[in-house]
């Protein structure tokens, strides 16, 4: 792909980026999705020192502000998830304490394969540095896509329904972290030689997800909240009680 | 020696590209299944006319421990290990219609709960929770079946899935009763 294609690509993503940080901003989103919110402009930010390292041919900036922002985005990468999570559980108050420890246990679960899946591969990089930020990033896919899934079971099985947004922000990231998941791993075990299919691979998919959320923020309607939010007083405890007493047979 | 490591590692380099992919295929499909449910709600079938009904006796009868304990000492334990599955299997059958049933009354809870006001909006609440916790329950309930399924001996209680159920159904109830509730579980046109 040309430069020029690369570079226009760049453009067109981080302009969408801004576009759904504005709308954000301008519907008061940022209350709602706050972590979605902070990643969207750590994106923005990322990409204004980035580019400008790029254009600048500035590579060992370019190599440590790349794996800054790495570490960062991992880090909000799985608050987003985190608070898809407690968007779908929110509006059921009998289960709305589950979701957090469900939350945790996955995370442990999927914390565990990452390391085990660390532990028994073999990366193929010359350069070891690399090799061990690929392999950090295809760690953090693994919690990222294994806790999306877990969430997407745990709610088709407890028929719970998402918001809309909730559903194509999740969609957005669903598809990136599936498409990243392969995309390092191969790019892990096979070194440089299939650097630019997977990187080419890897930008088309975070475009797409950056479609997913225009959608997400532009052309869905606004879902209004339940009329009012009082506790409901009869039938849970009684439930909760139940589901105990089940437990312990 | 070496030879045979490197084939070792070749093979779990493999492996986990193959499990990546895997559970990158599972995502999508999952988020998908979410979706299509997110596009089959209520909005434009009756909720009633889909909410199948549950003999309530006859899975109590099921799930009876005393039934169990008379057949448990009545008959020989081969035959009582047939039967006991056999009545595992109908309990399981209620067991699904119920959490069907629950799954429906998540999504009119819901549409209720969106489109009314008041009381009736606070009693679609309660709709809405004691499904989940019956959809909860059946996920449960299902478990602890198969495992009694598979070990018929295993002395397990599970008569709290039908209470929960006939409580269910008269919030349901209660809930269709309510003056002016009826047009909005009419299918629209």
């Amino acid at each position: 792909m040309s430069n020029f294609a690369v570079n226009a690509l760049w453009l067109f993503c981080a302009s969408l980026q801004a576009a759904i940080g504005y709308r954000m901003w301008q519907r008061k989103s940022y209350r709602d999705y706050p972590l979605f919110f902070a990643y969207t402009l750590e994106q923005l930010v990322r990409f204004a020192v980035l580019f400008y390292c790029y254009q600048l041919h500035l590579q060992t900036n370019y190599f440590h502000a790349y794996a800054g922002f790495q570490a960062i985005e991992a880090i909000l990468q799985i608050g987003v998830v985190c608070e898809l999570f407690s968007d779908v559980f929110r509006p059921y108050e009998g289960i709305r304490q589950i979701g957090p420890s469900i939350l945790r246990w996955a995370s442990v679960f999927f914390l565990f394969s990452a390391i085990l899946v660390a532990a028994y591969s073999t990366g193929a990089d010359s350069y070891k540095y690399l090799g061990q930020m690929f392999a950090m990033e295809r760690s953090v896919e693994i919690v990222q896509a294994g806790l999306l899934l877990f969430l997407a079971l745990a709610s088709s099985l407890l028929a719970l329904e998402w918001k809309w947004q909730t559903l194509w922000i999740a969609f957005g990231f669903g598809l990136f972290s599936g498409v990243n998941l392969i995309a390092y791993t191969i790019r892990f075990q096979f070194g440089m030689s299939s650097q630019h299919q997977l990187s080419l691979l890897s930008n088309s998919a975070y475009t797409v997800a950056v479609l997913c959320w225009v959608r997400a923020f532009y052309f869905l309607p606004e879902e209004s909240g339940p009329p009012g939010q009082p506790p409901a007083q009869w039938d849970v405890h009684s439930w909760n009680r139940a589901l105990l007493q089940l437990l312990r047979r | 020696m070496e030879q045979s490591l490197a084939t070792t590692i070749t093979e779990m380099n493999l492996i986990i590209i193959l499990a990546v992919t895997l559970l990158a295929a599972l995502l999508g499909l999952a988020l998908y299944r979410v979706a299509a449910g997110r596009t089959s709600g209520v909005g434009g079938t009756n909720p009633k006319a889909l909410i199948e009904p549950l003999d309530v006796l006859a899975f109590n009868n099921l799930i009876d421990p005393a039934e169990e304990n008379f057949l448990r000492e009545n008959l020989p334990a081969s035959i009582f290990r047939d039967i006991q599955r056999l009545r595992l299997r109908a309990a399981i059958e209620y067991v699904m219609c119920a959490s069907g049933n629950a799954a429906l009354l998540i999504a009119l809870g819901k549409h209720l709960n969106s489109v009314a006001g008041g009381q009736r909006s606070q009693q679609a609440r309660e709709l809405v929770s004691a499904a989940v916790q019956l959809r909860l329950l059946s996920i449960l309930v299902l478990c602890l079946l198969w495992i009694k399924i598979a070990f018929p001996g295993l002395r397990l209680s599970l008569k709290e899935v039908s209470i929960m159920h006939e409580r269910l159904v008269r919030e349901h109830a209660f809930l269709d009763r309510l003056r002016g509730s009826e047009h909005l579980l009419e299918p629209s046109n």
